[in-house]
């Protein structure tokens, strides 16, 4: 039976510990392998243009190549009543195909499908699309000029979310300063590139509900969307997770699923669709941001006052912008002692791909001005720019702008870790200079906040066979979380973690969990796991204590068994408690949900409890700059982190210093570039991504809390917001030139060394 | 309207074990193996050939499976990384247990291909040198950063099987 009809199926479960054989020898698998017998093929005919109404659709000469099953436009979509084609986070802007107008270049239009993948591709290129093409604009600065063109009547001046945040009077403040620094910092949309491209199939079942299996971060959310979209009681939708191949945010909230549900809806058979690569670049994009920043500093070179006005791309939808853009909005002064900031956000729409959210979300740009600014302002001084830091960085007892009273704050000690690590072993700048590769140094640090408020569920269980397995709807996408809820799970019932299986996420079966994003999974889901795994432990407890005439806590738990103290021939393993309790399994559950109130801002001034904590990191770099030719060379970088409770070190490591190089290809290479509204640079030869040689040597360091109580907090973005900043500050001090445009390209770099030399020959 | 493509029978030894297919003369051996032969450690990634993930050893060379006609492979033997070691008795190569020992993954989508891209390397020249190996990996991508780990998995590989007694890489650098 094909795994699709058959409901009743329990979630797919694994051993998240020790997978290591499979997971190099390829046998491991992931969304994209999931194939359902009986599938048809669904591709995208996308839009060539960038803005412009759809004047006609004509499919016939692609329903005639054999093969072809149908072919759906926004017409139909629109014209059927069990359809809410529009769908968003905060506000419904996006049609699920294009109604009428199309607002960039590779927007769904219409969707062809067919018997294979290949057929479907080849008679996609036969549907004949006219568009009456509109002005377009790429520019979210110029989008907001009162003659820009408009994407949205809903929407006037192309705004997807304008926000303020006001802690004290900086306006006034700023007029006291000392010194007043002042620059704006840009920084471009990127992609993603997750290994593993987007991939989901939907069937309708006989008795009318949908189900859809895909590669998703967000099942829950994607549940939602699609029971809105169709029309259903969210019991009726049930969304079937696995394994990703990577994410970084791009499969978050409704991807390919509205597509397959609703081919799945036309052609009466389960339909399958995976994007190729240029697809997936034109599917989502981190926003790109214009970041000015005016910040007031006393005699000392301590912080009196910032005025932040960020600019964000928020693409031709909103999708989650109208929150997010104010996220990033608070996170814009950055870890730092202000007494009065002021931050103005707005998001504009543009015809470019749809924005997403992107590891540290809405944090990169906003990290990029202030760590960029705080060595400029440290130069302006002539304070070292790690002094400057720590003397205006957080500590405990501090208010942040959002008047948060801060506390686990260990940014003193995460940038001594770093500045320790770059200048130990190391020869002195001076002595590797050549005359044509200088050599610098550069730190940056990040505050960002975490889902709150937020809510997660857990069960975990123990069958007849002693089987233990977590259920959640947390989903593996590399950064081990699978495995780290395993051992949660294995420490609460003192057994062996690779003893527990850990579910897939499946809707018909996990609990609620509301995303897997935003560093948010160890802690909340890991916390909910525990609580699950504590609850079982006192459920097999409660099983035997009373025939052993003991009281549960007096109940030992060591290695799946349970004994009595004082009595050796009372020894029990978990499956002998499940089969002598006479239940099939035993089941405990448990829920972690953030305080009331907790993440409730003011509407105008962004004041509350932003956060339950935050997640603290500290970069530093030594790069090697080519005077010659431009180009930066990253030698070596070090990354520090807060995490808590720390559940696994190497897990911990491999986040930090894979964030790390994450963050270097948002640093010096990456940009996804538009020409004429189109996106030119789709693919892996034209968008660059580190490759082994572009590795720098890393290294990191993990503060954590010993308390065995203490809150685990998530690690897995810290690292890669700050790259960016990092580099740039080292090309400064190696050559003395400013890059404040990312990505910092040896081009950038060479332009500037000219223009350096050109004003020190006048000078 | 166009005619579908035609359809040519293609015989290929995939992991040691001759296969016959009915295939269009513009299918990929990617394709193939996935669809057709059910093979998950060849994975689509950029289709151009530039990241290495489609990585099978055609004749023990490495090749993008994403690049070839499966019409090209016709006589010829196909490895895939989960059919590397199909012919000895352990269960996986000495370049998959070096990926294994290093921990050399987080999502691990790119990896099976990295490994075989290194089995390969080390076949060729069993003296090479980490370096030259790094260069014999610059094709082949990895997104969550696992290079560091690679890395080491490539060192284990050219010092050869370590023993439990061995030194951790940590303890060396102390």
């Amino acid at each position: 039976m094909s795994p699709a009809l058959n409901p009743g199926a329990a979630p797919l479960s694994r051993r998240a510990v020790g997978d290591a054989v499979d997971r190099v020898r390829g046998t491991f698998t992931f969304a994209v392998d999931r194939r359902i017998e009986g599938t048809l093929h669904a591709v995208a005919v996308r839009s060539v243009a960038p803005h412009g109404r759809i004047t006609s659709i004509d499919a016939a000469d692609a329903l005639a190549v054999p093969g072809v099953v149908a072919v759906i436009d926004g017409s139909h979509v629109a014209a059927d009543d069990g359809i809410s084609p529009w769908y968003g986070e905060n506000r419904a802007d996006q049609p699920v195909l294009a109604i009428g107008k199309v607002r960039y270049v590779g927007e769904p239009v219409a969707l062809v499908i067919a018997d294979s993948r290949a057929t479907a591709e080849a008679a996609a290129a036969q549907v004949w699309v006219d568009i009456e093409e509109l002005p377009h604009v790429v520019d979210p600065v110029l989008a907001g000029a009162p003659d820009a063109p408009q994407l949205h009547d809903e929407w006037p001046n192309n705004d997807s979310g304008t926000w303020t945040l006001v802690h004290g009077d900086a306006e006034r403040a700023m007029a006291t300063a000392a010194h007043v620094h002042t620059a704006t910092y840009t920084s471009p949309a990127q992609n993603h590139v997750p290994m593993e491209p987007h991939s989901a199939t939907g069937a309708w079942l006989p008795d009318g509900s949908l189900e859809v299996w895909t590669g998703t971060q967000s099942p829950y959310v994607v549940r939602q969307r699609l029971a809105t979209m169709f029309r259903l009681d969210p019991d009726r939708v049930r969304v079937r997770g696995d394994s990703l191949g990577g994410a970084f945010g791009s499969k978050i909230d409704l991807r390919l699923e509205g597509l397959v549900a609703l081919a799945s809806r036309a052609v009466g058979a389960p339909v399958r669709m995976e994007l190729r690569r240029d697809e997936v670049f034109q599917s989502a994009s981190k926003h790109a941001a214009t970041v000015t920043m005016t910040t007031g500093v006393d005699e000392d070179g301590l912080l009196v006052a910032r005025i932040i006005d960020i600019v964000w791309n928020s693409g031709a939808y909103a999708l989650q912008t109208p929150r997010s853009s104010r996220t990033g909005m608070i996170r814009s002064p950055g870890p730092y002692r202000i007494p009065h900031v002021l931050a103005r956000s707005v998001a504009r729409y543009t015809n470019t791909v749809p924005t997403g959210p992107f590891r540290g979300a809405m944090t990169g740009q906003v990290c990029w001005a202030h760590e960029s600014a705080a060595d400029e302002i440290a130069a302006e001084l002539g304070v070292d720019p790690v002094e400057w830091r720590r003397r205006n960085l957080l500590r405990d007892g501090d208010a942040f702008a959002t008047g948060d009273v801060m506390h686990e704050m260990h940014y003193v000690d995460l940038l001594t870790a770093v500045d320790d690590a770059l200048t130990a072993d190391a020869p002195p700048t001076s002595s590797t200079r050549t005359r044509t590769r200088r050599r610098g140094r550069g730190v940056a640090a990040v505050l960002k906040t975490t889902r709150t408020p937020t809510r997660s569920e857990a069960q975990v269980q123990v069958d007849a066979e002693g089987q233990v397995a977590v259920r959640t709807s947390a989903v593996e996408m590399g950064q081990g979380a699978a495995a780290s809820l395993a051992e949660m799970a294995a420490r609460r019932l003192d057994m062996p973690a690779e003893d527990v299986s850990v579910s897939w996420p499946d809707t018909g079966w996990t609990p609620f969990d509301q995303t897997t994003s935003s560093s948010r999974t160890t802690f909340a889901t890991g916390l909910a796991v525990e609580r699950a795994a504590s609850d079982l432990r006192a459920c097999i407890a409660q099983q035997v204590a009373q025939p052993w005439g003991i009281t549960p806590d007096q109940v030992v738990h060591r290695d799946g068994c349970v004994s009595s103290p004082g009595d050796p021939a009372q020894r029990m393993t978990y499956a002998d408690v499940v089969r002598s309790s006479g239940a099939g399994e035993l089941v405990g559950t448990g829920r972690y949900e953030t305080p009331p109130g907790a993440g409730r801002l003011d509407p105008e001034t962004s004041q509350g409890n932003v956060s339950v904590h935050f997640h603290q990191g500290v970069v530093g770099v030594e790069v090697e700059v080519d005077t010659e030719t431009g180009r930066v060379h990253v030698l070596r970088a070090h990354g520090a982190t807060y995490a808590g409770r720390l559940i696994d070190a190497e897990r911990a490591r491999k986040q930090i210093e894979g964030g790390m190089l994450f963050g270097l290809g948002q640093a010096v290479m990456e940009e996804t570039l538009y020409e004429a509204g189109q996106m030119i640079n789709p693919n892996l030869s034209d968008y660059q991504i580190p490759s082994l040689l572009d590795v720098p040597l890393t290294s990191s360091t993990v503060l954590s809390d010993a308390d065995p109580d203490a809150e685990p907090h998530g690690i897995g973005e810290s690292t890669v917001p700050p790259m960016a900043p990092a580099v740039a500050n080292a090309v400064h001090d190696a050559v003395g030139v400013r890059i404040r445009d990312l990505p910092v390209t040896a081009e950038k770099v060479l332009r500037a060394l000219r223009e350096k030399q050109a004003d020190d020959r006048k000078n | 309207m166009t005619e579908r493509t035609e359809s040519r029978p293609v015989e290929v030894a995939v992991d040691g074990r001759t296969r016959a297919f009915d295939v269009r003369t513009d299918e990929t051996l990617l394709e193939t193996l996935r669809d057709r032969c059910g093979t998950t450690s060849v994975r689509y990634c950029c289709g151009i050939g530039v990241c290495g993930t489609c990585t099978v050893l055609l004749d023990g060379d490495a090749v993008s499976s994403c690049l070839l006609l499966t019409v090209m492979a016709e006589g010829r033997q196909v490895t895939t990384p989960q059919g590397l070691a199909a012919t000895s008795c352990s269960a996986i190569s000495s370049a998959q247990q070096a990926f294994v020992d290093a921990g050399a993954f987080q999502c691990s989508y790119c990896i099976p291909g990295m490994a075989l891209a290194a089995q390969a390397a080390i076949d060729r020249d069993p003296e090479a040198s980490v370096d030259h190996l790094v260069d014999e990996l610059a094709g082949n991508l990895c997104r969550c950063g696992s290079y560091p780990q690679v890395r080491e998995a490539l060192e284990r590989l050219v010092s050869g099987p370590t023993d439990d007694t061995a030194t951790t890489p940590e303890e060396v650098h102390q």
